[in-house]
C-alpha cells in the first residue's frame, strides 16, 4: 500500500479506473477471441454429418427418382423404357458420384461399404431392364406403392431445393397414379424381373441410406449440443471471472480512496478545525507523504506551529469586535463606552489600551470644547452685554457731548453778554461814582432846600387854611344860591345847578386844602426825615464813592478774565465737536461689535449645542 | 402716582417693543438689537409725547421722511477701506483671479460684484481697487459693474461724492493695511485730509437704495456678492431670506463673502472655502 499511498489523489482514482477498463477490454477481448474459436470449432464439427447427411439424402433421392422413374416407365409402356435409357444412366453416375463421396467420408463404415454391393446389384437390375426392355419392347406396369421420399428435418433442411423438388414431384405423381385404376394389363416379364432383382437392393439401399441420415443428424445434433454446453460454460466461465476482477478492483479502489483519500482528509478536517479554534493538542505524521496531503500536512504543521498566534487570532477577532464596537459607540456620538481590559493581554491590550485612552482624550476633548463652547458663548454674551452698555454708553456719551457741546455753545454766548454787561457795568460803576460824587454835592445843596421846604410848609398850611375858609363860605353860598333858584321857580331851575356845581367844587375844594394840608404837612415831616436821610446819604455815599472805586476795578478784572474764559471756550467747543465725531464712530463701532458678539453669541451656542450631542459621560 | 407711572412705563415699552416689531418687518432688524436704540431716541423727547411718537411711526408709510428719519438713527454705518485684510488678501490672490478667468473660459469680459449693505460706500471703493489691481494693464478692455446697494439715503450720498475725510477718531483710514496703503499714499505720505476715488474707480461703480430683508436682488449673474457685517443685524428669518438672495443673485461658482460672525445656512449651494484665518464661499458650478 506505500505506492498507493505515494501516488497523488489523481492517480489514486485513475488507477482503478484504467484497471477496470483494462479489465472491460481484456475480458471483451477473450469474449471475442472464445465465440470466435466456438464458431469455428462448430464449423469442423458439423460440416462433415452435415455433408454427410446431405449426401445420404441426395443419394437416397437419386435412388427415388429411379424407382419412380422406372415405375412410371413400367406403366406406360415398353416404348417409353427405352427413351429412359439416357436418364437411368445419368441416375447411375449420380449414385455413383455419391457413393464414392460416402466412402471417403466414412471408409471404414460397413454400412457404406455394403452400399457398394447393393449399388451395383441395382445398377445391374438397371442394366438387365433395359436390355429385356428392349427385347420385348414393351413395359408392364406393376402396381407398386410410391416410393416415400426420404424427409427428415434436419437433412431436409440442408438439401438443395432442386434435390427436394425432385420427391414433392414424384409424391404429386404417386397421388396420381394411387388415383389411376389398376392396369388390367398383365405384368410383363420386365416388371417382374424387377420387382424381383431391382426393387429389394433399391430399397435396402435406401433403408441403409435412411439409417446413416439419422446416424449423421444425431452425430451432427449431438456434436452441437456439446458445443452449446461449451460455450456457455466459457461465458459464464469470462463473465464469472470479470466479474470478479471488478469486484476487486472497486473494492480495492473503494479502499484506496476510503483509506488513502477519505480518511487522510477526515483526519486533516479534523485537525484543521481543531487548529482553527486553536488547539494544536495533535500529531501531523501525515507530513511525511508524498501525495497532496502531505502537502497539506505540511501547510497544516505551519499553521499548527502558529496555532498560538492562531489562537491569538480568533481572540483577536472578538476583541477586535468588542474594541469595533466602542468604536462605532464613538463613531454614533457615544464616548461614553470603554474597552475592558481586564480580560486583554498582549498588543490586544495595548490596543484597547490606546482606544481607551484616544476615547479618555476625546471625552476630556468634548468636555472641555463643550465647556469652553459654553464658557464662550457665556462670555461673548457677557461681551455682548458689556459692549451693548458700551454702546450705550458711546451712544449717551454722543448724547451728552452734543449737550455739553450746547451748553458750551450757550455758554460762550452768556460767557459773552456776561463780558458785555461787566463792561458796561464798569462804565456803569464809573458813572455811579461820578454820580455819587455829584450826588454828595447834591446832598449838601439839598440840606438848605430841605430847610426851605420845611419853612414853606409851613407858609402852605396858612394858605391851605385861608382857601379852607373860602371854600367853607362859597359852600354856604352855594346853598343860599340853591334856596334863592328854588323860589325863582321855573327860571332859576339853570342856576340851581350852578349853585349845586359851585357847592360841589366849595366841597372839593375844602377837601383838596386838607389833602394839601395833609401832604404839605407829610413833606415837612418828609423833609426832616430828609434832612436826617441826607446826612446819613452823605456819609454812605462817601461809602459808596469808595465802594465803586473798589468794585469798578473788580470789573475790570472780571472782563479780562471774561475774554479769556471766551476764548477757552471757543477752544473747548472745538475740541467738543472732534469729540463728538469721535463718540459717534465709537457708537457705529460699538454697535456693529455688539452685533457681532451677539451673532458670535448664537454660533458659539450652536456649536455647543452640536458638541453636546457627544455623549461622554 | 407711582402706579400710573409704572403703567405708563409698561405702556411704553410695549409700544417700543411694537416699534421695534415694525423695524424688524420692515427692514429685517433684530428687535434685541434696535430696542435700546429706539428707547435712547424716545428718551430725547418729553414723555408724555413718546406713546403718540410710537404711534405715529408705526403708523407711517415706509417711505415717509418721519419713518426714514427714524430708521436712519437705528442703522449703524459702519465701514472702512480695506476692512478685514485677511480674507480680502485671499480675494485678491485667489478668488479674483479664479472669477476672472471662468469669464475669460466663457468667452466673457464683464464683470460683475454686488456689495450689499455699503454704507458710506468704503467697501465698494475697496473691492474696486482690489479688481483694479487684479485687472492691470487690461482693466480697459473689461466691463466692471461694481453696485453697492444700502437702505441708508444718507449713507448712499456719501457713497456717491465718494471723497472721504482724514477725521479724528475711527475713520475711513483707520485699519488700511500694509498691502494696500500705497493706493491712499495722500493720505499717508503727504499732509492731504482728503481722498477721492478716481474716475475709473467711479466709472465702475454704482450706488442704489435697497432692502436686502425684503427686496428681491438689484443684479443677476453676479460674479461677487460681498455683504459683510449687514445679516448680523438681521433677525433668523430675513437673515435667511437675505442670504437666498444673495445666493440667487451669484452665478454659478461665484463667491460670496460674509462677516467674520455670518454664515450660510447649511442647506444652501454654497461651499465653504476655508483657509487658517478667514473663510468664504463658492456657489456650486452646476447650475
Amino acid at each position: 500500500m506505500k505506492f498507493v499511498d505515494d501516488l497523488n489523489i489523481r492517480g489514486k482514482i485513475l488507477v482503478p479506473t484504467i484497471s477496470l477498463a483494462a479489465i472491460a477490454l481484456t475480458v471483451a477481448g477473450v469474449l471475442a477471441w472464445a465465440l470466435n474459436e466456438t464458431s469455428s470449432r462448430y464449423r469442423d464439427v458439423i460440416s462433415g454429418p452435415v455433408l454427410a447427411a446431405k449426401i445420404s439424402s441426395d443419394y437416397a433421392g437419386q435412388l427415388s427418382e429411379l424407382g419412380r422413374v422406372i415405375n412410371l416407365a413400367l406403366l406406360q409402356g415398353d416404348a417409353d423404357l427405352q427413351k429412359l435409357g439416357h436418364d437411368l444412366e445419368e441416375l447411375k453416375a449420380a449414385r455413383k458420384e455419391s457413393r464414392e463421396q460416402l466412402e471417403r467420408l466414412f471408409p471404414d463404415k460397413p454400412e457404406v461399404r455394403g452400399l457398394k454391393a447393393s449399388g451395383t446389384q441395382i445398377n445391374e437390375a438397371q442394366d438387365a431392364l433395359l436390355v429385356k426392355a428392349r427385347g420385348e419392347g414393351k413395359v408392364v406396369s406393376v402396381p407398386e406403392p410410391a416410393p416415400q421420399p426420404v424427409v427428415r428435418r434436419g437433412a431436409a433442411r440442408k438439401r438443395e431445393p432442386r434435390a427436394e423438388a425432385v420427391p414433392e414431384a414424384a409424391r404429386a405423381r404417386a397421388a396420381v397414379a394411387v388415383s389411376v385404376p389398376e392396369p388390367v394389363k398383365r405384368p410383363s416379364e420386365v416388371a417382374r424381373f424387377w420387382a424381383e432383382s431391382g426393387r429389394p437392393a433399391l430399397a435396402k439401399q435406401r433403408a441403409t441410406l435412411n439409417a446413416l441420415s439419422d446416424e449423421l443428424d444425431a452425430t451432427a445434433s449431438a456434436a452441437t449440443q456439446k458445443l452449446n454446453e461449451r460455450t456457455r460454460l466459457t461465458m459464464i466461465l469470462l463473465v464469472g471471472i470479470s466479474l470478479a476482477l471488478i469486484l476487486m478492483v472497486v473494492v480495492f479502489a473503494i479502499l484506496t480512496i476510503n483509506s488513502s483519500v477519505v480518511a487522510p482528509i477526515t483526519l486533516l478536517t479534523s485537525k484543521t478545525v481543531l487548529l482553527s479554534r486553536g488547539d494544536d493538542n495533535f500529531e501531523l505524521p501525515e507530513v511525511d507523504r508524498k501525495d497532496e496531503f502531505g502537502a497539506l500536512a505540511r501547510a497544516l504543521e505551519v499553521f499548527k506551529n502558529n496555532a498560538d498566534k492562531i489562537r491569538a487570532m480568533s481572540v483577536a477577532e472578538a476583541v477586535t469586535k468588542e474594541i469595533g464596537g466602542v468604536i462605532t459607540a464613538a463613531a454614533n456620538k457615544d464616548f461614553s463606552s470603554e474597552v475592558d481590559l481586564r480580560n486583554k493581554e498582549g498588543f490586544l491590550k495595548e490596543i484597547g489600551g490606546a482606544v481607551n485612552n484616544l476615547l479618555y482624550i476625546c471625552r476630556g476633548a468634548f468636555k472641555d470644547f463643550s465647556d469652553k463652547a459654553t464658557q464662550t458663548a457665556i462670555s461673548v454674551d457677557e461681551a455682548g452685554t458689556a459692549v451693548a452698555q458700551i454702546s450705550d454708553g458711546a451712544r449717551l456719551q454722543t448724547t451728552q457731548l452734543m449737550q455739553v457741546s450746547t451748553a458750551l455753545s450757550e455758554s460762550s454766548k452768556a460767557i459773552k453778554i456776561v463780558t458785555s454787561n461787566a463792561s458796561s457795568a464798569r462804565e456803569k460803576a464809573e458813572a455811579a461814582a461820578q454820580a455819587v460824587d455829584q450826588g454828595q454835592l447834591a446832598v449838601a445843596q439839598l440840606e438848605p432846600i430841605v430847610e426851605a421846604i420845611s419853612q414853606n410848609s409851613r407858609k402852605i398850611n396858612q394858605i391851605t387854611q385861608v382857601i379852607a375858609q373860602i371854600a367853607n363860605r362859597t359852600h354856604i353860598l352855594s346853598l343860599n344860591a340853591a334856596i334863592e333858584a328854588a323860589r325863582a321857580g321855573e327860571h332859576g331851575k339853570g342856576f340851581v345847578v350852578v349853585a349845586q356845581e359851585v357847592g360841589k367844587l366849595a366841597e372839593s375844594s375844602a377837601q383838596n386844602a386838607k389833602q394839601i394840608t395833609d401832604i404839605v404837612e407829610q413833606a415837612s415831616s418828609d423833609a426832616q426825615q430828609g434832612k436826617v436821610a441826607t446826612s446819613t446819604v452823605s456819609q454812605s455815599m462817601k461809602a459808596i464813592a469808595q465802594g465803586t472805586l473798589e468794585t469798578t476795578e473788580r470789573v475790570r478784572t472780571i472782563a479780562v478774565a471774561m475774554d479769556e474764559q471766551q476764548a477757552t471756550i471757543s477752544e473747548i467747543e472745538g475740541s467738543v465737536g472732534h469729540l463728538r465725531t469721535i463718540a459717534h464712530s465709537n457708537s457705529s463701532a460699538a454697535e456693529e461689535i455688539t452685533a457681532t458678539m451677539v451673532q458670535l453669541s448664537k454660533l458659539s451656542n450652536d456649536t455647543r449645542q452640536r458638541l453636546l450631542a457627544f455623549k461622554t459621560e | 402716582m407711582s402706579a400710573r407711572a409704572s403703567a405708563d412705563a409698561a405702556t411704553a415699552l410695549t409700544d417700543v417693543q411694537r416699534l421695534a416689531g415694525v423695524a424688524r418687518d420692515r427692514i429685517g432688524l433684530k428687535p434685541d438689537l434696535s430696542t435700546p436704540k429706539i428707547e435712547a431716541l424716545l428718551r430725547a423727547i418729553p414723555a408724555d409725547e413718546r406713546p403718540a411718537r410710537c404711534r405715529e411711526l408705526i403708523a407711517s408709510e415706509p417711505d415717509a421722511s418721519r419713518w426714514r428719519d427714524f430708521i436712519e438713527a437705528l442703522l449703524v454705518h459702519e465701514t472702512y477701506f480695506f476692512r478685514h485684510p485677511v480674507q480680502l488678501r485671499l480675494l485678491a490672490d485667489v478668488v479674483l483671479p479664479r472669477l476672472l478667468q471662468d469669464r475669460l473660459d466663457a468667452g466673457s469680459r464683464e464683470l460683475r460684484i454686488w456689495c450689499a449693505g455699503c454704507a458710506s460706500g468704503e467697501e465698494v471703493y475697496t473691492l474696486a481697487l482690489l479688481v483694479q489691481t487684479a485687472l492691470a494693464a487690461s482693466a480697459r478692455t473689461w466691463s466692471v459693474t461694481i453696485l453697492g446697494t444700502d437702505l441708508s439715503a444718507g449713507s448712499l450720498a456719501l457713497a456717491r461724492a465718494g471723497s472721504y475725510a482724514l477725521v479724528a477718531g475711527l475713520n475711513s483710514f483707520r485699519d488700511v493695511p500694509a498691502f494696500a496703503r500705497h493706493h491712499f499714499a495722500a493720505i499717508f505720505t503727504t499732509a492731504a485730509t482728503t481722498w477721492s476715488a478716481g474716475p475709473e474707480l467711479r466709472r465702475w461703480t454704482r450706488f442704489a437704495h435697497h432692502n436686502l430683508a425684503t427686496d428681491p436682488p438689484p443684479l443677476r449673474d453676479v460674479d461677487l456678492v460681498v455683504c459683510r457685517n449687514t445679516l448680523i443685524y438681521f433677525d433668523d428669518a430675513h437673515s435667511r431670506s437675505a442670504l437666498t438672495s444673495l445666493e440667487a443673485a451669484l452665478r454659478p461658482s461665484g463667491a460670496l463673502l460674509l462677516g467674520p460672525a455670518e454664515t450660510v445656512s447649511e442647506s444652501s449651494g454654497l461651499r465653504m472655502v476655508c483657509t487658517e484665518q478667514t473663510v468664504l464661499w463658492m456657489k456650486d458650478a452646476s447650475p
